[in-house]
């Protein structure tokens, strides 16, 4: 089991928070970092990692990758490959994806549990929404696994 | 005969042979940008050698395994190139091209493991006994298993390793040799992927939890 | 400024400014007699005020496809003020008219700003003639221009989705277009497997292509060039294409041309009309894209208005297909259902469609929100072990997603006033958009252009086309550098 520790944890109101979330996270962000967005369909995860390209500075549209599952944003520095796992069932078929782990940033949105076998440390951001329906906010909690988010501080 | 080889299982080799003797090679070690690569590399080995393509008689082509990306670069481009060129197209085995470069250092080796990496923890190998009219003899494979799995199917002792890469010239000797014997060249340029696409049908996924 | 072909009567002027410009190279008055009233050359003569400034001559043999620029001078006093280049223009115009597919020329190589005047026309040094200009004992520098061609056969191909295509084209005419889908290998996985498409791409290179020369009655040592989509797209599967193309590149000695796949689809219009009449707005629909384009000239300006910031079109209709229970491709499937449906019986949201969007998003679209709406709809109603009015549900969504591509669209046309609209991508073939798209451009005065499916689709045939256009507008091939971009951006037309 790898180590885990929560490092953020906060409410979110609306898509402009969870963009703005987006580019605080990205600050942080280097060669070599997994990033899992995870939560149920309609959550935010696509607005999280536009924020997060944003913040990145990406050439091209940060948009769902569901159709073509993985694509690639040029940068300067790292590139930033973002992934949808929605299609895919284990880590395999995200490893065929061929995708240059230690060189780019790796985002993978519904890529809960596809992980463990393919990297030593990775981050997962958890974005709930409110089950009762009656608002649209989110609980984001965001926890790191593995040394290189030891000692991580948003 | 005028023979243009390339490989791009590993890094991105390209050669043009006369018969089996290297007139010119050029290797490329990343093994992230064989498609920004091919293009250049197949017109430089052309200049290089002074040869118009349409002198190329055959076009042999390393068929893997190997990380599939990279493996599709150099069959797609192999493929293309006979074609515009009116040249023959072959396939070889890329591991057994390390098997010849290996015998051909190491004329008196017995037996030799080749294994490349194939991610997941697992290689992609292939086993060899000697040579035979200077070809090495494939005993095993090629297959991909894990490492520690490989010993269920040989006697790891027994064997040698090497770390020799795959050349586009050990690709070309073979196609020659295999053109001197009864079997003649092979025409199945089919890729040696030796993994399925591990996709697998999708569940559907609720909105609401 | 006043250009007109040379006659007897020019020969005075022009010698005295062949000899003011060239002194010991000048050509005697005979020469330059018998160069101006020789059949095989076309001499012309730039006048400022009525007073010849300057001549150039060009020679071209019948049956020969080369033509050379024989001289070109200006009289000293009236340089550097265009008169070069008009005869420079003049001269390669008649050399294209003549049939010439290459111009050659010789100049001193101590006359750089000559040299820099033909490079401007295409002109590239290919050799030295040493000590030619005598007596001062000058080198001169051969150069040679590619004509424009004016009706390429180019090969163009397509492999940056789950279809492989290859196309070849006579200019603007299609000589043949064959598409290799893998769409149904991916059928079981409800979208497109990128290790499948490419696997499949690989496979199906060789019996497309020879599909295609069949077809077209060509072979491959009849193609002028090679296009090749390098983007945007998925990036393994680009690659078969890429590196196919490349290799063929090399072997048959023909340029390459990397071209841009969304402007392929605005390309297409042109094997379907003739020409892409710009400027004109561009909605291109597929399982990948949903982008909505301006497009003021199909090769040096293209602007992306908006695009989808979450699912594209296409996506939306297999996500909502799957959570209603049918198969994959979506499209297909959520039409066929929604015959007998009444597509107001649910109002689904229009994304990006309220007040507070248009400043930032006005013309990009959201179906990430409608996807949900749809699912959850459907989830409360078999929550609650009611019934679920499949087809009102099917015909309501694809409204909402019609509904709001149409909307956007026009709403473009009217903004930039521009009374064109071109359809593209592989969601066109969904009878509903066209229906709508036919209904509502023709209440707004809109001219609709939809191309024939097979060239809506993927295909090789746009971008056989858009390499045509590049040709025949000058261009320089691509280098055989360029990789696969799986974000290429719209305003890239070429790599």
């Amino acid at each position: 089991m790898t180590e885990s520790q929560v490092l953020l944890s906060l409410e979110i109101a609306d898509a402009e928070a969870m963009d703005d979330l987006g580019l605080v996270l990205a600050n942080n962000f280097q060669a070599g970092d997994l990033v899992l967005l995870i939560g149920p369909l309609g959550a935010g995860k696509t607005t999280l990692a536009r924020g997060i390209g944003k913040g990145l500075e990406v050439e091209g549209n940060v948009s769902s990758p569901t159709f073509v599952i993985a694509r690639t944003h040029q940068r300067k520095g790292a590139p930033l490959v973002h992934v949808d796992a929605y299609r895919l069932a284990s880590a395999f078929e995200l490893d065929d994806l061929d995708i240059p782990f230690a060189s780019s940033i790796v985002l993978v949105e519904w890529g809960k549990g596809l992980t463990e076998d393919i990297a030593d440390s990775w981050l997962e951001v958890q974005i709930d929404r409110d089950n009762t329906g009656q608002t649209e906010l989110r609980k984001v909690t965001v926890t790191g696994f593995g040394e290189r988010w030891a000692k991580v501080k948003f | 005969m005028y023979c243009i080889a390339l490989d791009t299982s590993a890094g991105t080799t390209v050669a043009v042979l006369k018969d089996d003797v290297l007139l010119v090679e050029l290797n490329f070690a990343e093994n992230m940008t064989h498609a920004e690569r091919i293009g250049q590399a197949l017109q430089d080995v052309l200049t290089k050698s002074g040869l118009r393509a349409t002198q190329i008689d055959r076009v042999v082509v390393g068929l893997g395994p190997g990380p599939f990306t990279g493996l599709r670069v150099g069959l797609a481009a192999a493929q293309f190139f006979a074609l515009g060129a009116h040249a023959e197209l072959v396939g070889v085995c890329s591991l057994d091209a390390i098997a010849l470069s290996f015998y051909q250092q190491n004329p008196d080796a017995g037996s030799l493991l080749v294994s490349t990496d194939a991610r997941r923890k697992e290689v992609f190998w292939a086993s060899y006994h000697g040579v035979s009219n200077g070809m090495p003899v494939r005993v095993l494979g090629p297959n991909v298993n894990k490492a520690e799995d490989i010993k269920n199917y040989l006697d790891l002792d027994a064997h040698q390793t090497t770390d020799l890469l795959v050349t586009a010239l050990a690709l070309g000797q073979i196609a020659f040799s295999e053109s001197k014997t009864e079997l003649g060249v092979n025409l199945d340029v089919s890729p040696i992927y030796l993994r399925e696409p591990d996709a697998t049908p999708g569940k559907g996924k609720r909105v609401s939890s | 400024m006043q250009i007109r072909e040379a006659t007897e009567k020019d020969l005075p002027t022009i010698m005295a400014i062949e000899l003011e410009c060239f002194a010991n190279d000048a050509w005697s008055e005979d020469v330059m007699f018998s160069e101006l009233m020789a059949k095989h050359t076309f001499y012309a003569v730039v006048l400022e005020q009525e007073q010849i400034v300057g001549y150039g001559g060009l020679s071209k043999l019948p049956g020969s496809n080369q033509a050379d620029i024989q001289t070109i001078a200006t009289k000293p006093a009236a340089r550097g003020q265009g008169f070069g280049r008009a005869l420079m223009n003049a001269l390669t115009s008649k050399a294209k008219e003549l049939g010439a597919t290459e111009i050659f020329l010789e100049v001193r190589a101590d006359n750089t700003v000559a040299q820099k005047l033909y490079k401007v026309f295409g002109f590239k040094k290919i050799g030295v003639r040493k000590s030619y200009y005598q007596p001062d004992n000058v080198d001169a520098f051969v150069m040679k221009t590619q004509m424009n061609y004016s009706e390429p056969i180019v090969l163009g191909i397509e492999s940056s989705c789950d279809e492989t295509g290859i196309g070849i084209v006579q200019g603007n005419k299609l000589l043949a277009n064959v598409i290799s889908s893998s769409m149904e290998q991916h059928a079981i996985f409800g979208g497109v497997v990128p290790e499948v498409a490419a696997r499949a791409h690989l496979e199906a290179l060789t019996p497309v292509l020879d599909e295609a020369l069949n077809k077209a009655n060509i072979s491959l040592d009849d193609i002028d060039a090679i296009a090749v989509t390098n983007g945007p797209g998925l990036a393994g599967a680009l690659m078969v294409g890429i590196s196919a193309a490349k290799a063929l590149s090399v072997a048959t000695g023909k340029p390459i041309y990397a071209v841009n796949h969304l402007v392929g689809h605005v390309a297409a219009d042109v094997l379907a009309n003739g020409e892409v009449v710009t400027p004109t707005i561009a909605l291109l629909v597929s399982g990948g894209h949903t982008s909505l384009l301006l497009v003021r000239d199909l090769l040096t300006d293209v602007q992306l208005l908006g695009e989808t910031i979450d699912d594209a079109a296409g996506e939306a209709f297999d996500k909502v297909a799957r959570v209603l229970g049918l198969a994959y491709p979506g499209g297909p499937q959520i039409d066929r259902v929604a015959k007998d449906g009444n597509p107001t019986a649910i109002r689904f949201p229009r994304g990006l469609s309220l007040p507070k969007d248009m400043q930032e998003h006005r013309y990009d679209f959201s179906f990430s929100g409608l996807k949900t709406a749809v699912a959850r709809y459907v989830e409360v109603l078999e929550d609650k072990g009611e019934p679920v009015p499949l087809a009102d549900i099917a015909a309501s969504f694809r409204e909402a997603v019609v509904d709001v591509l149409l909307s956007k669209a026009i709403a473009a046309c009217k903004e930039y006033k521009i009374p064109r609209l071109l359809l593209g991508g592989g969601v066109t073939a969904n009878a509903r958009l066209r229906e709508a798209a036919a209904l509502r451009c023709e209440f707004e005065e809109i001219e609709l252009r939809i191309p024939p499916f097979d060239l809506c689709t993927d295909n090789g045939a746009m971008i056989a086309v858009l390499g045509a256009q590049l040709i025949m507008s000058g261009a320089e091939p691509s280098n055989l550098s360029f990789g696969a971009n799986s974000t290429l951006q719209v305003t890239k037309v070429q790599s």
